[in-house]
């Protein structure tokens, strides 16, 4: 491999019109993995991020692509990071297409103000990321970040209609398009989705939208077994009702007291839709809830409702969590409850029932508890990420997991789109062992 | 050149959509191209224009088939493909494309003047059984046998039962017997001319005063309805003159003992489809005390053919054992004890089905049935 | 490579009886439901997974082109060889592996006609939801090739996001698993990029499926329009209104009519547009969307609304939509279908530029489509005896394909690019989007044998990059 020129004239000077930032403070701001950046970009726009890339790649840099950075150490750690490609820089709602319900955003747009952009015509993006404000579209793509509400709406995948990226070669791509029905060409849409960076940088994104619900509210169940929480969690899912999310915690966030003592486990179900349908489900769910042997059942409204599901959708990482560890574990949605048995002194727990997917906060992991979890889990046909932990776990284990015979096809990709492993070198991949 | 004109206009027709397999029950089992309309159709055009040569292999595709017109009812273009396949047959029997055994088919109905090869006398051997003498030798009707209940002893109880049933109703009826020949049907679908037979069994009719002619053979109450010079002779089919006999409160049934006999019924394509008698068995059934009657799935104008249809036992019994088999499991499907018919060709393929496959389900011709159930039979309850 | 030799080992694989090289059977599958047409070499019917495995590994090992085939109603040419080599015939993989309900999924072999799981899921109160208007004949292989649409895929969705993995069979002859029961596995959407590949990329042989309970109720209604225009500011006007109905189906008058005549289904022969509405859900809120719709329709200016009260009455008012090809095979023997889908709000604009064209080429035009969710299939009717007929009615259809391009849609909303579109891919991708894409296909199948030139403009033809 050749020897990287480290010198930043080199990336400043083939991209003169790009806003290079060399201070430290900016450098130290655009820090993961324990490594920090000689350079900063603030690109504008799409084509510039082309320009950028290809000169990086040209030039044997390793390039990490920012947006706000909530999810920037989640993966294998990189292996090198000469420069931070920052795209907040493109944060233009660039079209809302109320009448077709569409809107397309460039990537550097939070979520927050993309909902805020078609809030007035009475629209939402029905997405769940633990930190709206915060969190931009770019990111959330790359991450294929979801919460509770995927239960109903679906993730990023099934809500993206199509997207522009740059590569490293400076081309800029637009697949997909704006209408809800696409089959032409590959879905080079869904394969970004979720790709860590690691085949592009994705620069703007169009999304179907739904309309506001005109109701919404919540029922808390408390269940004195979290087995019984998962059969009614399972009833539930399987029935003709339409829950917006099905959440099993086993407390509740602070600022809502438990509903009965000795509760193991607690369903928080988000009901949303017209006002006769969220009054029908109430009583459905109310129903069941006493059919399967709930010990309380109690509706919150409000600011509480509010508040509940913007923890929830953090999914298990609330910002006190601190230097703990985040295990993501997917299964199929009847293994959840065998799986929630598995780690009974966590620090807490959250299943998304419905979808499969269980979030256990811990205060510490081992390598060896790592691999033995994991072992357990693909037993039961699902797989267990390392989401967040400190960066010593992160290097000795490999926080995806095998990928199996996938990761043949995986790595042509990757290779075809990035072959000298420029974009998020080691994070998914290219783990060096 | 072989000129399929003026279907020629009628075959441009197919958009090769693709439809008519969800129809084709030949397709359902072998899977391939050549087992659908659309691919029928396709081969046809490519010879008429001179695309591919007229093969052994083009008939092989073209005779396969078991002339069920579940595709032409299923084509959503409208495409008159049962016209299209009858105007090819006829086109091509006797070419290069005419498959053996039907060739050999042909050569036992003109010399033998029935579809088994034996002689023609025999047809009324399935009478030597019963304890008493059927049939007069004048009336205005005649019970039209047919060859494969007068010729096949694994049927004889159905023109048995049925005989039975027109004594004990006090319906005055001819048998031809030897007089009686093949009506044609068989050749009719092979593509063959039929003439000589249509034209030998009116006269035989004629000659004996007979007025009205009842079946229990769909395929020859199909081919008298459709091939011969119509007006002559009323044509029945057992079920319409049954449902008749029902209707009037005319047939004296048993009481019922026990639990109430689940039944489902096979629609006959010659009878159903082709003809759309329907009711009158149906009718028939819900008469007899003590059975209860299940529609299966796929019934009435969407029933499946057993597998007996067209010629496809001559050309390749294999098939169709093969779709008997699959209609046999929609039967089962109905929860029924009994599979009733009324066409002893889908009784005789159904019931080597169920044998074949040690299927649980008994298969009846309307009838045994009916006979079974009369309170004249001296036999015991189904 | 010794063809026989080739031939010879494909029997030994899949049994004599499964490989077809004779002159009818080669011609039998020349062609599936669109207007193109290629030669295969031979025609293999594989009966397991294990079997399609050792083919593709035996084709791919001397250079042999092979042509995935499902029933061979692909409307762009999809099934069609364009390259002569093998066509793999995917039907007699036709079994229902499993059914699970409390995990909801499916497992099912690609054969397997799409109504025959619907109807096996019956029983249990649940269905799949993607149910293309060919669902009687098109299997669930077809279905993920193309990413298969259908009247209930604005609120249900596509084939794509009902798919939770797949067992593939790689140009190399690799098989491997990609997705699977748990969501969102590490690593790259695999399933999301094969499906809707149209067997370009690999072979499917096993398909793993979300099933969904039955709506608890649905109504249906039926509103016709003296205005194309009108019809199409409605269909707008209930997607804004916040009801995502489960079905909005358009006819103009030239199917209307088509219709009428053929079935006597009690539709007026003077109306411009008619509209089948749906909705489903739980029964209280049914009647309410209901009324909404209806004051929406008769604001939008409709003659009349009709609400279905029975299922008979239902199926009634559908057998209007499912007859309309056919119908419209009473008026000419022949039709050409287009796929393009526009943003919903451009239908109206859309549907008077077709109409343009057609009275430009002199050829009847009829549509009849998901305007729910802006695809339209606009019928060229022609006589395919007519001389010189084919390229006119292409070249309409070219036309079409811009039409909707330009109004910010794209060429195919559901049956692929195939053969048929390819030449008019660059009017919605640029020569990077058509790089990246061969990029893709390189990467799974550097030989460029599975199902070769299909979807993708040849390389040279794209542009090369400004540097």
């Amino acid at each position: 491999m050749t020897e990287t020129t480290k010198s930043t004239s080199l990336l400043t000077d083939a991209v003169p019109d790009v806003e290079w930032l060399e201070d430290p403070a900016e450098r130290a701001r655009h820090a993961a993995d324990g490594l920090t950046p000689r350079l900063v970009a603030r690109p504008r726009t799409a084509e510039q991020v082309g320009r950028v890339l290809a000169a990086a790649d040209q030039a044997g840099w390793a390039v990490a692509p920012w947006g706000s950075g909530t999810h920037i150490e989640v993966g294998n750690p990189r292996q090198a990071m000469d420069l931070a490609l920052d795209l907040r820089g493109l944060d233009q709602v660039l079209e809302h297409d109320r009448e077709n319900l569409t809107v397309t955003v460039q990537a550097g747009c939070t979520l927050a103000a993309l909902q805020e952009a078609v809030r007035e015509a009475g629209q939402w993006l029905p997405l769940d990321v633990p930190d709206p404000a915060r969190c931009t579209v770019g990111g959330m793509l790359a991450a294929n970040l979801s919460g509770p509400r995927r239960l109903r709406y679906g993730t990023a995948r099934d809500l993206a209609l199509g997207l522009e990226a740059a590569l490293v070669t400076g081309e800029v791509i637009r697949p997909g398009g704006k209408t809800v029905k696409n089959v032409a060409g590959y879905d080079l849409t869904r394969l970004f989705i979720g790709s860590w960076g690691t085949l592009g940088a994705i620069t703007a994104a169009t999304f179907r939208l739904w309309p506001l619900p005109a109701q919404a509210t919540t029922l808390l169940v408390a269940f004195r077994e979290a087995g019984a929480a998962f059969a009614f969690a399972q009833a539930l899912c399987g029935s003709k009702l339409f829950p917006a999310a099905v959440e099993v915690v086993d407390a509740l966030p602070p600022g809502l007291s438990p509903l009965v003592d000795g509760a193991r486990a607690t369903v928080a179900v988000l009901l949303e839709g017209s006002a006769s349908a969220v009054a029908r489900q109430v009583r459905d769910v109310a129903a069941l809830a006493q059919h399967q042997g709930a010990a309380e059942a109690e509706p919150l409204s409000g600011s509480q409702h509010e508040a509940l599901w913007q923890d929830l959708a953090r999914s298990g990482c609330p910002p006190s969590a601190g230097e703990g560890v985040l295990l993501r574990v997917g299964l199929p949605p009847a293994r959840l409850g065998e799986a929630w048995a598995l780690w009974e002194g966590a620090a807490a727990r959250q299943a998304r029932a419905g979808s499969g997917l269980l979030y256990v906060r811990l205060s510490g992991a081992s390598p060896a508890d790592v691999e033995a979890w994991r072992s357990q889990v693909a037993g039961m046909g699902g797989y267990l990420v390392v989401e967040r932990a400190p960066l010593a776990l992160r290097r000795a284990v490999d926080v995806w997991g095998p990928l199996g015979a996938q990761a043949r096809p995986m790595q042509a990709l990757r290779e075809a789109f990035d072959p000298r492993r420029t974009l998020n070198r080691g994070l998914l991949l290219d783990r060096e062992a | 050149m072989h000129n399929l004109k003026p279907y020629y206009q009628e075959m441009l027709r197919c958009t090769r959509c693709g439809y008519c397999q969800a129809a084709c029950p030949t397709f359902e089992v072998l899977r391939q191209e050549g087992a659908t309309a659309r691919g029928r159709v396709q081969l046809l055009r490519a010879v008429d224009e001179g695309i591919i040569p007229l093969t052994p292999a083009v008939g092989e595709r073209l005779w396969r088939c078991l002339d069920c017109r579940s595709c032409t009812l299923h084509c959503p273009g409208g495409v008159r493909l049962d016209e299209i396949f009858a105007l090819a047959r006829r086109h091509l029997a006797n070419t290069v494309a005419f498959p053996q055994p039907l060739r050999d088919l042909g050569e036992r109905v003109y010399t033998r003047h029935n579809i088994s090869g034996e002689p023609n006398e025999t047809r009324l051997l399935w009478q030597e059984n019963l304890g008493e003498a059927v049939g007069v030798q004048e009336a205005e009707t005649a019970y039209w046998v047919g060859c494969v209940a007068g010729l096949y002893p694994m049927v004889y109880d159905i023109p048995q039962s049925f005989s039975r049933i027109l004594q004990a109703l006090g319906e005055p009826f001819v048998l031809l017997g030897g007089e009686e020949w093949c009506c044609g049907y068989p050749l009719l679908s092979a593509g063959l001319p039929a003439d000589d037979l249509i034209a030998h069994n009116l006269a035989a009719l004629e000659a004996r005063g007979i007025r009205r002619l009842v079946t229990t053979c769909p395929s020859c109450y199909h081919a008298w309805k459709t091939a011969y010079p119509q007006g002559r002779v009323e044509v029945l089919h057992a079920v319409e003159f049954l449902a008749q006999a029902a209707r009037e409160g005319r047939i004296p049934w048993r009481e019922p003992a026990g639990d109430p006999l689940a039944v489902t019924y096979h629609d006959p394509c010659d009878l159903g489809r082709k003809e759309g008698v329907y009711d009158p068995p149906r009718e028939v059934l819900r008469a007899i005390p003590g059975v209860d009657l299940r529609e299966m799935a796929e019934s009435r104008a969407n029933a499946m053919c057993c597998g007996g249809g067209g010629n496809l036992e001559s050309v390749d019994r294999d098939l169709a054992a093969s779709i008997a088999a699959l209609r046999l499991a929609q039967a089962q499907a109905t929860g029924a004890q009994v599979l009733v018919t009324a066409c002893q060709q889908c009784q005789r393929t159904l019931a080597m089905a169920a044998r074949r496959g040690r299927v649980r389900l008994r298969v009846l011709d309307l009838s045994q049935l009916v006979w079974q159930r009369m309170a004249a039979s001296e036999e015991g309850g189904t | 490579m010794n063809v026989e030799q080739v031939l010879e080992s494909l029997r030994e694989i899949v049994g004599p009886a499964h490989v077809l090289t004779s002159p009818e059977d080669l011609y039998l599958y020349e062609y599936d439901a669109s207007l193109d047409r290629g030669r295969p070499h031979a025609v293999v019917l594989p009966g397991s997974a294990e079997e399609v495995e050792a083919v593709v590994r035996l084709a791919h090992e001397h250079g042999v082109p092979v042509t995935p085939r499902g029933a061979g109603t692909n409307l762009s040419g999809g099934s069609v060889p364009a390259r002569g080599g093998l066509v793999l015939v995917l039907n007699r993989l036709n079994r229902i592996l499993e059914v699970d309900i409390p995990n909801r999924t499916a497992l099912v072999e690609p054969g397997v006609f799409n109504l025959t799981l619907q109807k096996a899921l019956a029983p249990y109160g649940y269905l799949f939801a993607p149910d293309p208007a060919s669902q009687k004949v098109s299997t669930l292989g077809g279905n993920v090739g193309e990413n298969s649409g259908g009247p209930h895929c604005l609120k249900y969705g596509v084939t794509l996001n009902h798919v939770l993995g797949m067992e593939v069979v790689l140009p190399d002859g690799e098989r491997v698993w990609v997705g699977g029961a748990a969501p969102d596995a590490p690593g790259y959407d695999l399933t999301g990029l094969l499906v809707g590949s149209e067997g370009t990329l690999g072979i499917v042989t096993k398909i793993f499926v979300r099933i969904m309970p039955q709506p608890e109720g649905v109504r249906t209604l039926l509103a016709l329009f003296d205005s194309l225009t009108d019809a199409g500011r409605t269909v707008s006007a209930i997607i804004a209104a916040g009801i995502i109905p489960a079905t909005l189906e358009m006819m103009d008058h030239t199917v209307i009519e088509a219709v009428e005549r053929a079935t006597h289904a009690g539709l007026p022969l003077d109306v411009a547009a008619l509209l089948i509405i749906e909705v489903d859900g739980l029964e209280d809120e049914l009647d309410e969307q209901v009324r909404e719709i209806q004051a929406i329709c008769q604001r939008e200016g409709a003659r009349e609304v009709r609400v279905a009260r029975s299922q008979a009455e239902r199926d009634h008012l559908w057998a209007s939509r499912r007859g309309a090809f056919g119908a419209l095979g009473q008026l000419m023997p022949s039709y050409l279908v287009l796929d393009g889908t526009v943003p919903r709000t451009r239908l109206p604009e859309a549907l008077e530029r077709v109409a343009e064209v057609g009275r430009r080429y002199g050829l009847p035009i009829g549509d009849v489509f998901h305007a729910g969710d802006g695809n339209l299939h606009p019928l060229i009717l022609f006589d395919p005896t007519e001389p010189g007929i084919l390229e006119k009615v292409r070249a309409a259809g070219a036309e079409i394909l811009e039409i909707c391009a330009d109004l910010g849609g794209t060429i195919t909303g559901e049956h692929g690019i195939g053969l048929e579109k390819i030449s008019a891919m660059p009017l919605i991708f640029g020569p990077a989007d058509l790089r990246a894409m061969w990029a893709v296909k390189r990467a799974f199948d550097p030989q460029d044998l599975m199902n070769p030139g299909k979807v993708l403009p040849p390389l040279e033809a794209v542009a090369e990059a400004t540097p």
